[in-house]
């Protein structure tokens, strides 16, 4: 290799010297005829002569230095690059299609990366696991775990080294110095660090003991270290107000360490109180396993899933379901668990986006076939004189690579300048956005990516266009470019075809989105604020004291002047967490139990949300802590239990023994609380003064642009208790648009795709239809010499665009069938089969082949038979 | 050319040459007009070989050139065998004898 390097740089001394070498061969021959008595002239002639062709020798010889190969390619290039220069249009329009498609692909492929392949920031992280409980039966994939069902997992299963739990709703009020701050973090077992398998940078974590004894003590993330204490390692065993009560920073983590994601800030023990730890009740928590080395999730899967049957058996009462199975476990990795809302949104946008590139290597392919055809004659000679047909095929790659390049090169900074633009923009929930970025990777898959589009555009259709016809070309003019005319023909029915199914997709998305944006969630968005706050419990110790702090709050909000009303829910609507449980009917205890969600609201938060009241009464200041038990039911459960009868009066109960029967005072309107995409279930509502909740949603609602009311209401709350930190201020509107963002965000993605691959497809059209009416030219003289009708012409040159874009449809209609039936799972209230969408792509793909062919059809018409036919 | 003179075989040029050079060292002019000699001029080396050869050679490092001066005080370029290309002649060379001998004995059977 370094002796073929150091050839290759002595090259041009090596070149000198070899024709000095034969110069003196000739001189010396030279010598000998003049010696022999020649004239010097005739010597020299006749040495010459004898000799042969200097350059013909010099080549030969050149040839076994062994890097001729090297620089036939270098000349290719030089070549590829004269031939692209000379078209600067054509190249421009090339390279900056490619450089778009590679960068459009590169910059999802850094997201897809980022979130769905990047392994966790964990030691081994592929053996770590996410276990939810599960009842599939009751359309319960999975939801939280409870705190006996961890202590039996520990207790009996041995295929982990460990199993942590950790409760994620905690609110932390961090008081004393500076603003009054309400942090985000979790109770965690102490084993979460060991499992996840992260030491501290400063400091230690919390022990089993202090776990089990509740101690005051936190763990701080990094971020907080830098952020509220100005990373200074001496806080480690200082005291803090948490919560209105003082607790101690023990350690703080490591930046990496981001458990279950970047916004929590703060880890403290988790205590489980033991009345709390029952079967069937309080699931809370989510559970984290370290897997022992070489067990697979499949194999969990079975030992928990056995674990959970024997538990269900002993426990029948609270863990046997209806169908006779048991609650269940589901072990999965964690990365999956946690990516798993963007998962198939991802690859979606990855397929598509793919697909915009193929279109665009297509395209490269169609025109470099095209170009190629046109120099039939001028191959054809070259063979003729030697040339061989891997050095023409060579010369298509010549031109595809500078563009390659340019389009890599391009692509590299398309994709920088849409992650730097656009990350930003996307919409929260999407995980681990974080970790998203040009990384070795992600390059590494623009190179790939830049490869195959050298593969793609040119060296497959020169593979397809082997047959170049040279025999026949050199004779036959344009007759040879018919091979040609069909590889491009396929080349122009595939890019047809996935233009139509990006555009079936985009249009079912299209139709899904709206159908989302129709829905009524059952409560007004519009002219609604709505701000979080979670109560200082050291401040309001009894329950009674936490709702006359929210009835005292909403009290002041409504002086606000423009405040129409104002109340409290512990949840919004389309929060994303579910809350839920079961509730039984007093008089209708043969009924199976009914899955509700379940929600503690103040006086005034019905008014304030927009939910109607269908019957009997509302929530209102009588209904105390020491009042008769009260609750409100939706329309849909009070439907499905009491059918057309009156449900006031009956009464209503969480069915574990112990918890009191509860008269229904009112029956309100059905919300969407879980999505606007599915209706998953009733509501009940309880007063918050007699179930009351530490943290609460804050709803108002204003006559003006609620956005304006903001400081105002905040300053109301802090007249009330100026330590109260109120966090996530958004309207209404904001927060709906928020559960809608991803689904948005995919849909205009994809139509963006759809449109970007009909312009590139159009333009494969255009290229192939006004290249062959090129060729056809003289045929068109003829006929119109003949006495056709110029409209006959045009007929002629339309036919062929219509086939093409029929025939791509058609093939587009089989795979958009398949790929329609593959997204089912993302669409909303569309069938994969809808027929809209699949009228509405080839419309599209129609009416654009023939702007597409407009041209090359204007200009056969035009054509003069006189010129045409002198012209060969 | 006589017009009986012989092709030199595909792959024996560089026997030939590898020859001509254990004289000593040599241009490419004096080796193609030794080998002419020594043939009784029935071997004619064309040019278009010999040069080619040479080089290959050298690549396969069994010869080494260097510029120097012919007697008649004119510049060529020298040839001389490396060990490697003494080594190579000696295989070359019972090689040679071996393939002459056994086509003489298809040639000329029982003889």
């Amino acid at each position: 290799m370094w002796t073929k390097i150091t050839a290759w740089l002595r090259r041009e001394a090596d070149t000198r010297d070899l024709d000095e070498e034969l110069e003196a061969h000739l001189a010396i021959e030279t010598h000998e005829r003049i010696e022999r008595g020649d004239t010097p002239a005739a010597a020299r002639h006749a040495a010459h002569r004898a000799f042969g062709s200097v350059t013909k020798i010099r080549e030969e010889t050149r040839e076994t230095w062994g890097w001729a190969e090297a620089e036939r390619l270098a000349d290719d290039l030089r070549h590829g690059l004269r031939t692209l220069y000379k078209t600067p249009l054509w190249t421009a329009v090339m390279g900056a299609t490619l450089a778009f498609g590679i960068g459009l692909s590169t910059a999802i492929f850094s997201i897809v990366y980022g979130v769905l392949l990047e392994p966790l920031p964990y030691p081994n992280a592929d053996r770590l696991v996410a276990l939810w409980s599960s009842a599939p039966i009751a359309a319960y994939q999975r939801f939280n775990v409870n705190g006996l069902d961890w202590l039996t997992w520990r207790k009996r299963a041995h295929v982990f080294d460990d199993i942590a739990l950790a409760r994620l709703v905690a609110n932390f009020n961090l008081t004393g110095e500076g603003t009054p701050e309400r942090l985000q973090g979790a109770r965690t077992s102490s084993n979460l660090f060991q499992v996840l398998g992260v030491q501290p940078v400063t400091g230690r974590v919390f022990t089993e003991q202090e776990q089990q004894s509740d101690a005051a003590v936190a763990v701080l993330s990094y971020g907080l270290w830098q952020r509220r204490f100005g990373g200074d390692a001496g806080v480690v065993g200082t005291t803090v107000q948490l919560n209105g009560g003082a607790c101690e920073i023990i350690g703080v983590m490591p930046k990496t360490f981001a458990y279950p994601s970047p916004q929590f800030e703060l880890w403290t023990p988790l205590y489980l109180p033991p009345d709390e730890l029952q079967p069937g009740i309080n699931y809370n928590y989510v559970a984290i396993g370290r897997l022992k080395t070489g067990i697979s999730v499949a194999r969990a899967q079975a030992d928990m899933s056995a674990i959970m049957r024997a538990f269900g058996e002993e426990y029948p009462a609270s863990n046997k379901l209806p169908d006779g199975s048991y609650v269940d476990v589901r072990v999965e990795p964690l990365l999956v668990s946690d990516t798993r809302q963007v998962r198939s949104t991802l690859w979606v946008l990855l397929a598509a986006v793919g697909c915009v590139l193929l279109i665009g290597c297509l395209n490269l392919g169609i025109l470099l076939v095209a170009r190629a055809n046109a120099r039939a004659r001028e191959f054809a000679v070259r063979v003729a004189l030697g040339a061989t047909r891997a050095r023409l095929r060579r010369q298509l790659l010549a031109e595809a690579v500078p563009l390659a390049v340019a389009g890599a090169i391009g692509g590299g900074l398309v994709a920088w300048a849409l992650l730097a633009t656009f990350t930003p923009l996307v919409p929260a929930g999407i995980p681990r956005m974080e970790t998203v970025g040009l990384n070795v990777p992600v390059m590494g898959f623009a190179v790939t990516v830049s490869l195959l589009v050298v593969l793609l555009g040119a060296w497959l259709p020169s593979r397809l266009a082997h047959r170049f016809q040279i025999a026949s070309t050199t004779g036959q003019g344009s007759r040879g470019a018919a091979a040609g005319t069909r590889v491009r023909g396929v080349l122009v029915v595939t890019q047809v075809a996935m233009t139509m199914v990006l555009l079936f997709a985009a249009a079912l998305f299209a139709r899904s989105l709206a159908g989302v944006l129709r829905v009524d969630p059952g409560f007004q968005t519009e002219g609604v604020l709505t701000m979080h706050l979670a109560v200082t419990r050291a401040a309001h110790p009894d329950d009674a004291q936490v709702s006359a702090f929210y009835n005292q709050v909403a009290d002041r909000v409504r002086g606000v002047p423009g405040v129409i009303a104002a109340g409290f829910v512990n949840r919004l609507p389309l929060s994303g967490i579910d809350q839920t449980g079961p509730v039984q009917f007093e008089k209708r205890q043969d009924l199976p139990l009914t899955d509700t969600d379940w929600r503690s609201a103040t006086p005034g938060y019905f008014e304030a949300a927009g939910i109607p009241l269908k019957r009997g009464r509302l929530f209102s200041d009588f209904d105390t802590p020491v009042s008769p038990r009260v609750a409100l039911i939706d329309e849909q459960l009070a439907q499905r239990v009491f059918g057309r009868g009156n449900p006031l009066g009956t009464r209503v109960r969480i069915p574990i023994d112990g918890q009191p029967w509860t008269e229904i005072v009112g029956v309100v309107g059905h919300i969407f609380n879980a999505t606007p995409e599915r209706d998953v279930r009733p509501q009940i509502y309880w007063p918050e003064s007699q179930r009351t909740q530490d943290r609460a949603a804050l709803v108002v609602r204003t006559s003006g642009p609620p956005e304006g009311f903001t400081a105002a209401v905040i300053g109301r709350i802090q007249a009330v208790d100026p330590n109260q930190p109120v966090f996530d201020v958004r309207t209404m509107d904001a927060w709906m648009a928020r559960t809608l963002g991803p689904r948005r965000l995919m849909t205009w993605l994809v139509a963006f795709f759809g449109g970007a691959s009909l312009l590139l497809a159009s333009l494969g059209l255009y290229g192939v239809v006004s290249y062959s009416a090129g060729l056809r030219m003289r045929e068109f003289g003829i006929r119109l010499a003949l006495g056709a009708q110029r409209g006959h012409v045009r007929s002629l040159v339309l036919r062929q665009a219509a086939t093409l874009a029929l025939a791509g449809c058609a093939a587009g209609f089989v795979v958009a069938v398949a790929v329609g039936r593959a997204l089912q799972s993302l669409l909303y209230k569309v069938t994969s089969l809808d027929a809209l969408s699949l009228l509405v792509a080839p419309a599209c793909l129609t009416v654009v082949a023939l702007l597409a062919s407009a041209g090359p059809v204007r200009r056969a018409a035009r054509t003069d038979p006189a010129v045409t036919l002198r012209a060969e | 050319m006589a017009p009986d003179a012989l092709d030199v075989l595909q792959g024996t040029l560089d026997l030939l040459i590898l020859r001509t050079l254990l004289w000593g060292p040599q241009h490419g002019h004096g080796i193609g007009q030794a080998i002419r000699r020594r043939s009784d001029d029935l071997l004619q080396v064309e040019h278009g070989s010999l040069y080619p050869a040479l080089h290959r050679l050298q690549r396969e490092r069994l010869i080494e050139s260097e510029w120097g001066v012919t007697e008649n005080k004119q510049r060529a370029k020298f040839y001389r065998l490396t060990p490697a290309g003494k080594k190579r002649l000696r295989l070359e060379e019972s090689k040679w004898n071996l393939f002459v001998t056994t086509v003489a004995k298809v040639l000329r059977p029982q003889q």
